[in-house]
């Protein structure tokens, strides 16, 4: 192998696998997909730094499961190339993530106490860690696939937990050097504008980000109440971002109020993005919306958030069901008011987070679902009530939502003096001139690229799609700040992004058999009194060992978490997350197909409690324990860790049986020998061998079966029938022996099944691909089972090893060696011998119908540029089938003509 | 003991008998591997094991076969057949050795057939099994006497609903009407017409 790996002349595409053949015998192109290794193989000198502080444990496949390999590993230790490579699967949390933070990573350093790594890791995704982790409605929980056992990690609480453990002694960020000349100009703090100029900042670019309000932060410093996300939390955060270099310019509305205008930041700075947020509030449009003690929560929370002072009534009635509602009817509460909450579609449709309408219903708040405010009465322009209509839900809308429709004469009073309203917001485009708007009143932006028509200018956040979710500004943001990047830099704004990630439903992850439940933390709360009278941060973070327990929950889905420690360690700078997979288009004359067997499954044979034990192991199994490398060091041990006294090796498990395979599988009787030999030699234990015949073919084989037999191995004639589990663990294995005609049993500590060789899953795909036949025992045909056993049906493919048959290790080796001579026959010669018993076409007939290229199961017919069909003679195989299938006897096979058979057949009659 | 030479080329051995118990090829290709007996719950009180009875069935060794008790044994529940590795229908094999012995008349292990007569002859009668007749039925074919050792466990399974009485006094009256016999018995007469032809 090593010979072959470090020959000039081989070149060797690990990792990689064939998607397409197209061509004949000596003109074949083949179409390799080669998986990205995350791993630069000229770089990897193999040392095994990186695999140190790899957090990540999965069953190591060359060790059939006994042992456990991390996400970054060497398959093996005599692998060629000796490279690592990461095992790097789509995980639904981080792709449904809408800013794609690396979840499984921090959780994942969480998990292991690495908690100031778990914020670093974060924060090269997001600046907003304490934040998103307070705010942020969770997405990725919905798609956890731990709720397939029990229920979803507690994400958004771990990414809290990280910040409230780590930032307050992390180091403060050093300023970014700057790397290129431009400068940026940013329109909005919220967490679009912030996260936009926090990405920019560090990729060397000058920003500066414009602020109509006193405070950076946009909603969530106005919008958001203190008991959600506490002031000091926000404000470290963009202290850290203005730490790296951004500069914000507070109290500077642009287009307005002496401000700057959208033309004299286009002149001044090479790019523009605005993120202005929307945060002007929609009207109800009834009767008396203009008395005294109507609001918006907008204006209620801006204020209530800025310390202005707040008047509001004793009977509050909030108009609306989303989060801005749910804040406004909290922060009522809090201020001392008794808080109801109208909303015209039912709980179930309401777009606030769960948790926060179920937080707010504890508090004590009350709800009136489908109903909606008519009126507001007044009496000497004072309010009084508010007068409502029953809702109920009409046809799904474009929303897809059910559209509530009035119930006639259903009409209420509600006794309240203010009501907030709270039924959605739109951005303050006036000031902006030049930028275009769409219909709902939002700024028009690709919603990909966030470039707007105005050349240089590009949009994000709630400006662009109405109110939204943090997280969701969080990404218009960063892909904004790439954008701008591309555009400075002259290129492609699209070449080589990936804007749709993989659904989360379309991800498969085996959830390990036998995982054992473990409930999902929830954070303590603070004490209903106080959260009932005081804006302190209602939910009170995890402790250690919450986080840490609720981290071990992980099932690591993408199997390498991105948590980047393996980079740090990697001094040869080998290691690579950003490849991606390529392909690699060859040009081959010939192709020989040695793609191996499968090991039988022993589970489909449930009589031999394969899984019940883990003394019962298949023959790899064992084979891996008696390795000096494998899991025990090369030592014989029962999973207890003690020597067994007794074994038991059974015969021909998945072979010689209409049950599983018909076929004898030919190596097993001879490797169940040498584990016969391996455990008297080793052990001196017992050995019970249960055999239907003893297939000891070939040279040196039944001299070592008759030195087993002197060992002391005791063997029965009679097929191994059955092993039963017993409750003290011992294993009994039942059988006939067939010379005594009596049942026997036999009491052992282990059993080794003698599994068989079959052709792989896949090998339908891979016959498909090489245009190969398989025999019925499912192993790729050979051209001639006597003769042309290396040959297929397709000229210049040749078959090597068990993916033909079952073989032992000469036998492969022969075989494969046969096939490269073959192989080399055919390159030598340089030129193709074909049969003249081929197919013609009379063109003058040929209609074009395309019946031949269909029924021709060698594809050697084609329709040409004149809409006739063309035989291509090298892959012709004479078979006829085209010219039983045309319908105007336009394609006959030479040799064969019609009058050439009559002529015979008048021949044989005189 | 001693062992006598087996002739396989004996004019007394039944070459026909595989062909008659087996019509299909299956049974030839056993590989008296003896999953069968090792798989079998009643193994342990057989003369024969179940692979020895095939072997003997392929050498025609039909007398020994039809005495022998094993197939008398069988509960029907098919592991062997189940996990036959060449996919022989065992239990069905069986089932052909148990109506030849009775057709032959092969008294030796009565216990067995009369219970098969005993059952099949109340169903014939009634068109479904009274409990108490059928055990008298059989007790009176086997060893009447028995019967008293049994009556004590009898009386705990009629107290406990395990076994009925009165089935077949409910269907008497009918019974008169249609002479004695019931409606199924024509379906006996017919199939033992047809099992009566060569």
């Amino acid at each position: 192998m090593m010979d072959a790996g470090r020959h000039p002349n081989i070149e060797l595409l690990s990792y990689s696998a064939v998607v397409d053949v197209q061509g004949y015998v000596g003109n074949f192109q083949v179409r390799v997909k080669k998986k990205p290794r995350y791993i630069d193989l000229t770089k990897c000198t193999g040392c095994g730094e990186c695999v140190k502080e790899c957090p990540v444990e999965v069953d190591s496949e060359f060790e059939v499961g006994l042992t456990k390999r991390k996400a970054i590993y060497r398959p093996f230790a005599q692998a060629i190339p000796p490279a690592f490579v990461i095992d790097k699967r789509p995980s639904p949390c981080k792709s449904t993530c809408p800013a794609h933070i690396p979840v499984q990573g921090y959780i994942a350093l969480i998990g292991q106490g690495k908690y100031d790594k778990a914020l670093a890791l974060i924060r090269e995704t997001t600046a907003f860690v304490g934040t998103l982790g307070r705010v942020c409605h969770h997405p990725c929980e919905l798609e956890c696939k731990r709720k397939d056992v029990e229920a979803p990690l507690a994400i958004c609480a771990l990414k809290r937990f990280a910040y409230d453990v780590a930032a307050p002694t992390a180091p403060p960020p050093a300023p970014v050097e700057r790397v290129y000349g431009e400068k940026v100009a940013i329109v909005g703090t919220g967490p679009a504008g912030l996260s936009a100029a926090y990405d920019l900042v560090r990729m060397g670019y000058g920003v500066t980000v414009y602020e109509a309000l006193p405070v950076a932060g946009g909603m969530l410093a106005v919008g958001i109440p203190a008991y959600r996300l506490p002031k000091d939390v926000l404000q470290q955060e963009i202290d850290y971002i203005k730490a790296l270099g951004v500069e914000i310019k507070l109290n500077t509305p642009i287009g307005r109020d002496g401000g700057p205008t959208l033309e004299d930041l286009r002149r001044d700075y090479d790019a523009v993005f605005l993120a202005v947020g929307a945060h002007r509030s929609r009207q109800l449009n009834v009767p008396g919306e203009d008395l005294p003690g109507v609001l918006h929560s907008t204006d209620f929370l801006r204020a209530l958030n800025l310390g202005q002072e707040v008047k509001i009534g004793k009977r509050v009635a909030v108009i609306g069901g989303g989060n801005a509602a749910i804040d406004a009817a909290r922060s009522a509460l809090r201020l001392g008011s008794q808080v109801t909450i109208v909303y015209r579609r039912s709980r179930a449709e309401m777009p606030a987070i769960p948790a926060e309408v179920d937080a707010a219903e504890e508090e004590g708040i009350a709800f009136h679902f489908l109903a909606t405010p008519v009126r507001i009465l007044g009496e000497n322009g004072r309010m009084t009530a508010m007068e409502c209509i029953r809702m109920e839900l009409g046809a799904p809308d474009e929303s897809g939502r059910r559209r509530p429709v009035p119930v006639p004469s259903s009409e209420f009073t509600l006794e309240v003096d203010t009501v907030i309203v709270s039924i959605g917001q739109q951005p303050d485009l006036a000031p902006l001139a030049g930028v275009e708007a769409t219909g709902w009143g939002t700024l028009t932006a690709d919603p990909d690229t966030m470039a707007t028509p105005v050349e240089g200018v590009f949009a994000g956040g709630d400006a662009v799609t109405g109110p939204a979710s943090a997280v969701w500004a969080v990404a218009a943001g960063k892909r904004a700040a790439e954008s701008i990047h591309r555009y400075l830099r002259g290129l492609d704004l699209r070449q080589g992004r990936v804007f749709e990630w993989p659904k989360a439903a379309d991800i498969q992850v085996e959830i390990p058999a036998g995982i054992e439940k473990a409930a999902r933390r929830e954070m303590a709360a603070l004490p209903m009194a106080e959260r009932k009278s005081t804006f302190k941060e209602v939910e009170l973070g995890f402790t250690e060992e919450e986080a840490r327990a609720e981290a071990a929950r992980c099932l690591s889905c993408a199997v390498c978490s991105e948590c980047q420690e393996c980079v740090k360690l990697c001094e040869a700078k080998a290691i690579d997350h950003n490849m991606r997979e390529e392909f690699v288009d060859l040009e081959v004359g010939t192709i020989i197909v040695a793609t191996g067997f499968a090991d039988f499954d022993p589970t489909r044979l449930p009589q031999y409690s394969y899984g019940r034990s883990p003394n019962i192991l298949t023959g790899m199994e064992f084979e891996r324990l008696t390795s000096a490398g494998g899991p025990t060091g090369g030592e014989i041990l029962t999973a207890e860790g003690k020597v067994p006294e007794r074994v038991a090796i059974i015969h021909c498990v998945g072979s010689r049986d209409v049950n599983a395979n018909r076929h004898c599988s030919r190596v097993c009787c001879m490797y169940a020998l040498k584990h016969a030999h391996l455990v008297r030699e080793m052990t001196g234990a017992e050995v019970y061998e249960f055999y239907m015949d003893m297939r000891t073919f070939g040279k040196g084989y039944e001299e070592f079966y008759e030195r087993v037999q002197e060992d002391g191995v005791i063997f029965v004639r009679g097929r191994g029938t059955e092993v039963r589990v017993r409750e003290d663990g011992k294993l009994v294995v039942r059988a006939e022996d067939t010379n005594l005609g009596r049942p026997v049993s036999a009491t052992v500590d282990m059993v080794i099944l003698g599994t068989g060789m079959e052709a792989r899953p896949d090998a339908d795909q891979v016959a498909r691909l090489f245009g190969l036949g398989r025999t019925a025992d499912g192993f790729f045909a050979e051209a001639h089972p006597k003769l042309r056993p290396v040959e297929t049906n397709t000229e210049g493919v040749f078959l090597a090893g068990t993916c033909q048959g079952p073989r032992d290790v000469p036998d492969t080796v022969a075989h494969a060696s046969a096939a490269a001579a073959q192989a080399l026959a055919l390159m030598s010669k340089g030129v193709v011998t074909i049969s003249p018993t081929v197919s013609h076409v009379l063109t003058r007939f040929c209609t074009g119908c395309g019946k031949c290229v269909l029924a021709c199961p060698y594809n050697a017919i084609s329709l040409n540029g004149d809409g006739k069909a063309e035989v291509n003679a090298a892959l012709c195989k004479g078979c006829g089938t085209c010219a039983a299938a045309c319908p105007s006897d336009a394609i006959v096979p030479l040799h064969f003509t019609d009058d050439q058979l009559v002529a015979q057949i008048v021949g044989v009659l005189q | 003991m001693t062992q006598e030479i087996l002739d396989l080329t004996a004019p007394t051995r039944d070459r026909s008998f595989l062909e008659v118990i087996a019509p299909d090829e299956k049974l030839r290709a056993c590989i008296q591997c003896g999953t069968c007996t090792a798989s079998c719950a009643s193994a342990y009180a057989m003369d024969y094991t179940p692979r020895q009875i095939w072997r003997m069935v392929q050498l025609g060794l039909r007398d020994e076969v039809l005495n022998s008790k094993t197939f008398w044994l069988c509960s029907t529940c098919y592991a062997c057949t189940v996990r036959c590795p060449r996919g022989i229908p065992l239990t069905e094999t069986i089932g052909a050795l148990k109506r030849m012995a009775i057709a032959r008349g092969i008294r030796r292990y009565k216990e067995s057939s009369n219970f098969y007569r005993a059952f099949m002859d109340v169903v014939r009668r009634y068109g479904r099994v009274d409990e108490l007749e059928m055990m008298v039925r059989y007790f009176l074919s086997t060893n009447p006497l028995a019967m008293i050792g049994y009556t004590p466990l009898g009386l705990a399974m009629l107290t406990h609903g395990k076994v009925t009485v009165g089935e077949g006094l409910r269907m008497a009256p009918r019974l008169v009407g249609m002479g004695g016999t019931g409606r199924l018995d024509a379906l006996f007469r017919r199939v033992a017409e047809l099992e009566a032809k060569p």
